[in-house]
């Protein structure tokens, strides 16, 4: 674990540096679009599939905050599993309140804990009894005898040594590969076509957060530390065959948020020779809210190196839509790492963004 | 009477969310990845085993009877982009 988070570390600074580039190239592409570099993490830590310990740092121009998350996974006798996790989340450095991409959580730029319980299950496995068993032996285990040197101990007649037999270069040469539907045929006696995982879970989740704002008439800085909190239930559903994941997760929250930024000077002239007093940033404490928040993901693994997470998300009370859709190039599974573009945009100002993106790499299942 | 145990080793780092096995149709109760089946009458049998996770995890199982190996399985893995794995083997007692 140690080992694999000093090699991501690595890679991820490697990885930033490259897409850094690539996120200045972007800029001026629109003046509707703002250009940010970013990296995010996948929703393997924060998703409510996620069942990984973890620690991910998250950081957006100016701003990042760091997560800490440890799970218990239990087994059922019918195949299921549930997860127990407790999730920390801080922002650090500079600027923390940009910190989170286009959200309406209003716990994302909070010092939080969560507590989260999931409970999944596959339906639709089958007993092939000794239906595949002759094909085993006559047919699959000939082929793999072909490209393994006739290493007949190694075969194991399983789903992914079958599927191997479809685009083994030597075999396809040969042309005596199997074909895709002779693979899909003998998944399918394990299990049927519309065979899916499905999950529902709950997590609540308590913290602060601190604001810096300026009164709205002294323009002197002051400080404040509100308590959030939040109450979350989703369902989710993998379709085997479709390679992935619908999400729904509706949340209960109450957090605040800052007034609205701006440049305010005093009226008051200034002495001779002194200067005028001004302040930019939030003007006015800020306000307290408590929403609902619907939000819907739809995460698809199209080829091997290309995915995405479809994100849209509804704040019923004050009447806000956001889309983001990251889209991942995947492309190095040995460090874990991934990175990608990321679009976002929300009803609020009717304003789009675009990102360039690293971290963990895409999952269907966490 | 033969009493046949099974022992599962998944890939280390919770990769694999869950596994079942199955021997001459019925599903074997697994506790701390170990599980017992009584074969009475001697003969060939069929193990099978289904598991979810992530793509590139890994699943062993051996199977003795009165610690003699009568079925091993190396490494049985998901494929990459599934969510899934199967697989079976032929035994004999």
């Amino acid at each position: 674990m140690d080992k694999f988070i000093v090699k991501g570390l690595l890679g991820a600074v490697a990885f930033i540096a490259a897409l850094a580039s690539a996120g200045h190239a972007l800029a001026g592409a629109s003046e509707q679009i703002d250009t940010a570099v970013r990296t995010v993490g996948s929703p393997s830590v924060s998703g409510p599939l996620a069942a990984d310990n973890a620690i991910q740092i998250q950081a957006s121009s100016g701003a990042s905050n760091v997560t800490v998350k440890a799970s218990s996974k239990r087994s059922e006798s019918d195949g299921g599993f549930s997860v127990f996790s407790l999730t920390g989340q801080t922002p650090i450095g500079k600027g923390a309140t940009d910190a989170s991409l286009v959200t309406l959580d209003g716990l994302a730029n909070g010092t939080t804990l969560e507590l989260k319980y999931s409970d999944s299950h596959l339906v639709g496995s089958l007993d092939p009894g000794d239906t595949v068993e002759n094909d085993c032996e006559t047919k699959y285990k000939p082929l793999y005898l072909k490209i393994q040197d006739n290493k007949a101990d190694s075969f194991v007649c399983d789903t992914d040594t079958v599927k191997s037999l479809v685009s083994n270069k030597f075999l396809v040469a040969k042309k005596i590969a199997l074909s895709q539907a002779e693979y899909d045929d003998f998944k399918r006696k394990f299990y049927n076509t519309n065979a899916y995982v499905w999950s529902w879970g709950l997590s609540t989740k308590g913290g602060y957060q601190d604001f810096t704002f300026y009164d709205a008439t002294s323009l002197a800085k002051s400080k404040q530390r509100h308590s959030l909190w939040s109450v979350s239930v989703f369902g989710a559903y993998l379709p085997l065959e479709k390679l992935s994941a619908f999400t729904a997760t509706l949340t209960v929250e109450a957090a605040y948020k800052d007034a609205k930024s701006s440049t305010q000077c005093l009226q008051t002239p200034p002495a001779t020779g002194a200067f005028l007093t001004c302040a930019d940033g939030p003007i006015g404490e800020p306000s307290r809210s408590t929403t609902q928040i619907l939000n819907l993901e739809w995460r698809r693994q199209i080829t091997d190196k290309v995915a995405f997470s479809l994100q849209a998300s509804r704040d019923f009370k004050n009447k806000i839509s956001t889309v983001q859709l990251p889209v991942y190039f995947i492309s190095d599974a040995k460090s874990g790492l991934s990175g990608g573009l990321t679009l976002g945009w929300t009803s609020e100002d009717h304003k789009a963004s675009l990102g360039v993106f690293v971290g963990q790499s895409f999952k269907l299942l966490d | 009477m033969s009493i046949v145990t099974l022992k599962v080793s998944a890939t280390p780092g919770d990769t694999v969310q869950s596994y079942w096995v199955t021997v001459h149709g019925k599903r074997l109760k697994m506790t701390n990845d170990e599980g017992e089946i009584d074969l009475e009458q001697p003969g060939k049998y069929i193990l099978v085993w289904h598991f979810i996770g992530r793509e590139g995890a890994t699943l062993g199982i051996k199977g003795e009877v009165d610690g003699q190996t009568v079925v091993q399985i190396k490494q049985s893995k998901i494929s990459a982009g599934e969510i899934a794995g199967a697989g079976i083997a032929r035994f004999e007692i």
